[in-house]
C-alpha cells in the first residue's frame, strides 16, 4: 500500500497518523479511515510522515474538514513537511479553513 | 432454332415482359419445391399412421392367439373375477402390456346374445377403477367391431382416440373356441405419444419450410426489381439520368432525380455551414491561444493537431509508461523522480515536477481510460508528454482552468492545471474530440 493510517482514539480524540501519499490512488482509504470515527469531538490528522500530496489529495482532505466542521468536530493538520504544506497553500487551503488548523512541522 | 430466336427476342422486348418472365419463373420454381416437400412430408405421415395400424393389430392379434377361447367362453356361465379362469387370462394380458410399454390398457369384451350389446369380460388392468366382468361396453368404434365380426380378423381403429390418459390408437382381435367360432375381442389401446411428437415434428418442419419458401419469393422478386432499377442508383450526381422515352421506368426515374437533387442541395448547404462553423471555431481557437500564450508570457501554448506531432517527436525518449490504473500515478513520479535525479535537478524543481506528473496523469485516470507518458530529453532539459483517447476539454473552460487556482472558486475540475501551469517551465496542450495531448517542459535552469 501506498498509504498507511493508524487511528487512535483517547478521550473522544482520535488521531490518524498517514504514512506514505495521498493521491488517486489513496484517497478512498483516507475517506474510509475517517468516515469510520463515531462519537469524536476532535479529530487530528498527523501528516509527520506523509510524502507527496497532490489536488486530489488536497481535495479530500478539504472535503473531509468540510464534513468533520458541519458535524461540529474540530479538526486540525499537524506536522505537515514544508514541500507538502506548499501545496495546501497553493490550492488555498489555509484561506478557506483558517491557518489554525494547520501546522507546519518544525525542521 | 427459329423459335428460340424469336423466344429470345420476345423476353428481351421490355423490361416488364422480362421481370414477368422472371418472376413467373422464380415462383413456379418455388412452388414447385415446395409442394414436392409437402407432398414427402405427408407422404410420410401417412405411412406412420399405418405401420401404426399394422402394429396395433398384429399386438391384438397375438393377445387374442394366447387366451384360450375356451376359458374365455366359461366365464360367460361363471361371471367369477375370482375364479382360476378369470385370473389366468388376466395374468396372461398382464404379462403381455409388461412386455410392451405402449399398451395403454388391454382388456377382453364380448358380444350379448341379446340386442346390440356388449360386455367387459377381463381386463389386464386391476386397480380400483378397472372394467368389471359383466359391465357394459359401449361401442364407440362399432364399425370397427361389426367389421371385425364379419370377417373375423383383426383390425385397427381408423382414427387415434384421445381421453383423459392421453392419445391412443386402438386393435382389435377376436378371440376363438376350439370350433373357430368367436367367443370374444381382444381390445389393446396403445400409446400415440411418439407419432403425435413425430407429426408435430413434421408439422414444423412444413411451417419451416412455408416460411422459408415465402421468404425465397419474397427476396428473389426484390432482387429482381433491384437489378432492374439498378442503373437510377448508377447516376453521377448533379447529371440527370437519361431514361429511354417510353420505358416504363421513365417517372420513376424523373421522381429519383428530383430527390437526389434535393438531396444533394442540402448537403451542399450543411457543407457549407460546415465550413462556417469550423472557421469559427479555428477563430475562437487562435484567440485563445493568443491570449493564453501573452498572458502567460509564452509559457502555455495551444497546440493544433499537427503542432501536437512535432512537439511530440523532439528529442529522445528516456522512459515511458502507460497511465491505466490509479496506481500508474505513483510510478510516473517514480519514473519523474528517478530521472531528474539522474540530470541533477534540485530537491524542490524534483519535486514540483513530481507534483505536475501527478497531476496530469490523474486527469487522464478521470477523464480518460488510457494514456501514455513519456519522458524525453530535450535540448534545455527534460520534456514530459502525455496523451490519451478521452474525450478532450471545452476550449471555453481553459482559461478558468489554467488561471484559477484552489477551491475558493466554483470551479473544482482543472485546479490540476493551476499546479502544472505554476512549476512547469513551459506547456503545450492540444485537446479534440479524440484526446488530449499535453507536454510539460522542466528546463534545468528557470530560464524561457
Amino acid at each position: 500500500m501506498l498509504l498507511k493510517v493508524k487511528t487512535k482514539i483517547a478521550n473522544e480524540v482520535a488521531t490518524l497518523h498517514f504514512d506514505g501519499v495521498l493521491d488517486i490512488s489513496t484517497v478512498e482509504s483516507i475517506q474510509t479511515s475517517v468516515n469510520k470515527l463515531i462519537d469524536i469531538h476532535e479529530v487530528n490528522l498527523d501528516f509527520d510522515k506523509v510524502t507527496f500530496v497532490d489536488s486530489t489529495g488536497i481535495g479530500t482532505i478539504s472535503k473531509i474538514l468540510r464534513k468533520l466542521n458541519s458535524e461540529g468536530v474540530t479538526a486540525t493538520i499537524r506536522n505537515i513537511p514544508p514541500g507538502v504544506f506548499e501545496v495546501f497553500e497553493i490550492l488555498g487551503l489555509p484561506e478557506i479553513f483558517g491557518e489554525k488548523v494547520f501546522q507546519i512541522k518544525n525542521a | 432454332m427459329g423459335n428460340l430466336s424469336k423466344l429470345r427476342m420476345w423476353y428481351q422486348g421490355s423490361i416488364r415482359r422480362k421481370m414477368t418472365f422472371k418472376v413467373a419463373i422464380y415462383l413456379s420454381l418455388i412452388l414447385l419445391s415446395i409442394l414436392g416437400s409437402y407432398y414427402y412430408i405427408f407422404h410420410h405421415m401417412f405411412k406412420f399412421n399405418e405401420t401404426f395400424q399394422l402394429e396395433v393389430t398384429n399386438l391384438a392379434a397375438t393377445a387374442a392367439s394366447l387366451i384360450d377361447g375356451q376359458v374365455h367362453n366359461r366365464l360367460q356361465t361363471h361371471p367369477d373375477e375370482n375364479s382360476v379362469e378369470y385370473r389366468k387370462i388376466q395374468r396372461l394380458l398382464q404379462v403381455f402390456k409388461e412386455n410392451n410399454s405402449r399398451i395403454k390398457s388391454i382388456y377382453t369384451i364380448r358380444k350379448l346374445n341379446v340386442g346390440n350389446k356388449w360386455e367387459y369380460v377381463v381386463d389386464a388392468d386391476n386397480t380400483k377403477d378397472h372394467h368389471h366382468i359383466g359391465d357394459n361396453y359401449t361401442v364407440i368404434d362399432q364399425e370397427v367391431i361389426k367389421n371385425e365380426n364379419a370377417n373375423n380378423a383383426p383390425v385397427a381403429g381408423h382414427d387415434f382416440e384421445t381421453d383423459q390418459w392421453g392419445t391412443f390408437l386402438s386393435g382389435f382381435a377376436p378371440i376363438k373356441d376350439n370350433n373357430g367360432q368367436t367367443v370374444g375381442i381382444v381390445r389393446v389401446n396403445m400409446t400415440a405419444k411418439g407419432i403425435i411428437k413425430l407429426e408435430m415434428g413434421l408439422g414444423l418442419w412444413a411451417l419451416f419450410l412455408f416460411a422459408f419458401g415465402l421468404g425465397l419469393m419474397i427476396h428473389m422478386t426484390y432482387r429482381a426489381i433491384k437489378k432492374s432499377t439498378k442503373p437510377l442508383g448508377n447516376q453521377n450526381h448533379p447529371e440527370k439520368l437519361n431514361i429511354k422515352t417510353g420505358d416504363e421506368f421513365k417517372a420513376f426515374g424523373e421522381i429519383v432525380n428530383q430527390g437526389g437533387d434535393l438531396l444533394f442541395n442540402e448537403k451542399r448547404m450543411l457543407e457549407e455551414d460546415l465550413e462556417k462553423s469550423k472557421m469559427e471555431r479555428d477563430k475562437i481557437f487562435n484567440v485563445y491561444k493568443d491570449v493564453i500564450y501573452s498572458v502567460t508570457q509564452g509559457k502555455f501554448n495551444l497546440l493544433n493537431e499537427s503542432k501536437s506531432k512535432s512537439i511530440s517527436c523532439e528529442g529522445n525518449v528516456l522512459t515511458e509508461v502507460k497511465i491505466v490504473h490509479p496506481g500508474d500515478v505513483n510510478t510516473a513520479r517514480e519514473l519523474i523522480h528517478k530521472v531528474l535525479e539522474q540530470e541533477k535537478y534540485s530537491p524542490e524543481k524534483i519535486n514540483h515536477a513530481m507534483l505536475c506528473i501527478s497531476e496530469a496523469a490523474t486527469n487522464v485516470i478521470k477523464h480518460a481510460n488510457y494514456g501514455i507518458m513519456q519522458i524525453r530529453k530535450i535540448d534545455k532539459g527534460i520534456r514530459v508528454t502525455i496523451a490519451d483517447e478521452g474525450p478532450g476539454m471545452e476550449m471555453d473552460k481553459l482559461p478558468n482552468m489554467v488561471f484559477l487556482n484552489g477551491f475558493s472558486t466554483k470551479i473544482s475540475c482543472g485546479y490540476g492545471f493551476g499546479i502544472i501551469n505554476k512549476f512547469a517551465n513551459k506547456i503545450y496542450l492540444g485537446t479534440s474530440r479524440n484526446g488530449t495531448f499535453l507536454a510539460m517542459d522542466f528546463l534545468k535552469v528557470d530560464t524561457l
